[in-house]
């Protein structure tokens, strides 16, 4: 595996898809280590070591795609503290579940929205909502080639020429049908 | 980015305005309109939980995605750091042989009745693959027959004789003090490729790499075929496996190149560190 610079991982995020999901998988494979490391105060089973790395490194890519990941640090720094406090927060909330993940996936997301948008979802109320168990039993029950689509498009940002290309659909517009069928599927299961 | 020109529907004029696809402008005069339209703020609400919802099951589903990377990524994490393991007590064993021969050589124990051949170990026969390049002496053929010349040829003379002292520090610093550029190409090639093994051997790796590299440019033919060599155990010695190994691989495909024999040993070598 040859040695990438920041710099050189940093703008195939920024870049999106098939730059972006090569990055992160080396970004993932690069900082591996980590994940089976012992750190003072971290008491959690090796397993939910594995989810906390996951979901950490998940989090980092979105963090740079967005550019909240200003570069004041190197990466690997930003990595590792981002690991360790995904591993304290694990802890101290004691669940099994994601709904930490959860929250602070949608905290970076609304710091990049327009004044508005962020207005409205600051005043909605996710908790009463019941946002985060309706979005995992729809998780559950979404089949898979709808949810590697909304990850490609909405996560790594691969264009739906892209993705044509790499998930053998006959065109960009086949894929955009695709797509707006399985969000229709899971405005269904969320009951909107 | 969408062009604003073509979105025709609300929805997706929401969906530019959410996803940030509008200019500045467009975004100020797109906020007054969803002010004075409640059916408009409505869609955008909607669109706004639907947008966080497929935020989650993208980030979700690359978190799936790295949980199946994980035991490749783990499993090769610790492969290499088996090798780099390994080649640390390997190159270990070889600066002890080292340093035990060089006591050897100069205190000389008693005459003895001579030991029966011990079976060779791996670091002896690795040892034996890193051995010491053989001098290159200077083409005797570019006369001294000027002043200037025989000035240069003795400082030549002089780094390729503390050289074969094994004095690697004083020859690396005798040849960077040549100024090369008088000398004939191959002459050039020659002490850039001693000067590079000086500082491989002086742990000078930075250096070395560079001066190895400046003896390939230089595009000797016999040359180049020494350098590759050295390049790929400069590389071990950093810990660098896998640029060593691409070297050994392209080594390992002309079998008449005259490292052909130990880069097979070492490719050998490395694949049992492995295993």
């Amino acid at each position: 595996m040859s040695k990438r610079s920041d710099q050189d991982i940093i703008a195939s995020i920024k870049e999106g898809g098939i730059a972006r999901e090569k990055a992160s998988a080396w970004l993932y494979k690069e900082h591996i280590r980590y994940s089976m490391m012992k750190m003072k105060g971290v008491f959690l089973k090796p397993e939910e070591r594995r989810d906390a790395y996951n979901w950490t490194l998940s989090k980092v890519v979105q963090h740079v795609a967005t550019g909240k990941f200003k570069g004041g640090s190197k990466l690997s720094t930003f990595i590792f503290e981002s690991y360790r406090n995904s591993c304290i927060d694990k802890q101290r909330s004691n669940t099994s579940d994601k709904a930490t993940h959860f929250k602070a996936a949608l905290e970076t997301w609304a710091d990049h929205l327009p004044k508005i948008a962020q207005e409205r979802w600051t005043g909605m109320n996710i908790e009463q909502m019941d946002l985060w168990a309706r979005t995992k039993e729809a998780l559950k029950q979404l089949g898979d080639k709808c949810r590697e689509l909304i990850w490609k498009i909405d996560f790594l940002g691969y264009s739906l020429k892209e993705v044509a290309e790499h998930m053998d659909y006959s065109s960009a517009g086949s894929v955009a049908t695709s797509k707006n069928r399985c969000m229709k599927e899971l405005r269904g299961m969320m009951g909107v | 980015m969408a062009d604003s020109q073509d979105i025709q529907s609300p929805a997706e004029r929401v969906e530019a305005y959410l996803r940030r696809w509008m200019t500045s402008e467009e975004e100020i005069a797109f906020e007054e309109e969803l002010r004075s339209d409640p059916d408009l703020m409505q869609l955008l609400d909607e669109q706004l939980v639907e947008m966080a919802q497929t935020q989650f099951v993208g980030m979700s589903e690359q978190a799936a995605q790295f949980d199946a990377l994980f035991d490749t990524a783990t499993f090769d994490y610790q492969q290499l750091r088996k090798i780099r393991i390994r080649n640390g007590v390997i190159i270990g064993g070889v600066a002890a042989a080292v340093i035990a021969g060089t006591i050897y050589i100069l205190n000389p124990p008693e005459e003895e009745s001579p030991a029966p051949e011990p079976t060779p170990t791996p670091e002896q026969t690795f040892d034996e693959v890193y051995q010491f390049p053989a001098f290159i002496p200077r083409d005797t053929l570019d006369k001294a027959d000027t002043e200037e010349k025989k000035v240069l040829f003795g400082m030549v003379e002089r780094g390729d004789s503390i050289f074969q002292q094994r004095n690697f520090e004083g020859a690396s610093e005798a040849y960077q003090g040549i100024p090369i550029e008088f000398l004939a190409p191959q002459e050039q090639g020659r002490i850039l490729f001693l000067q590079g093994i000086s500082q491989l051997e002086a742990q000078q790796f930075d250096q070395a790499k560079s001066s190895l590299r400046a003896a390939q440019a230089k595009g000797l033919s016999q040359l180049t075929q020494q350098v590759q060599w050295y390049q790929s155990l400069l590389y071990l010695r950093q810990g660098q496996n896998d640029s060593a190994q691409i070297i050994i691989d392209s080594i390992l495909q002309n079998n008449q190149h005259p490292y052909y024999i130990q880069a097979q040993s070492l490719r050998e070598r490395l694949q049992e560190a492995v295993e």
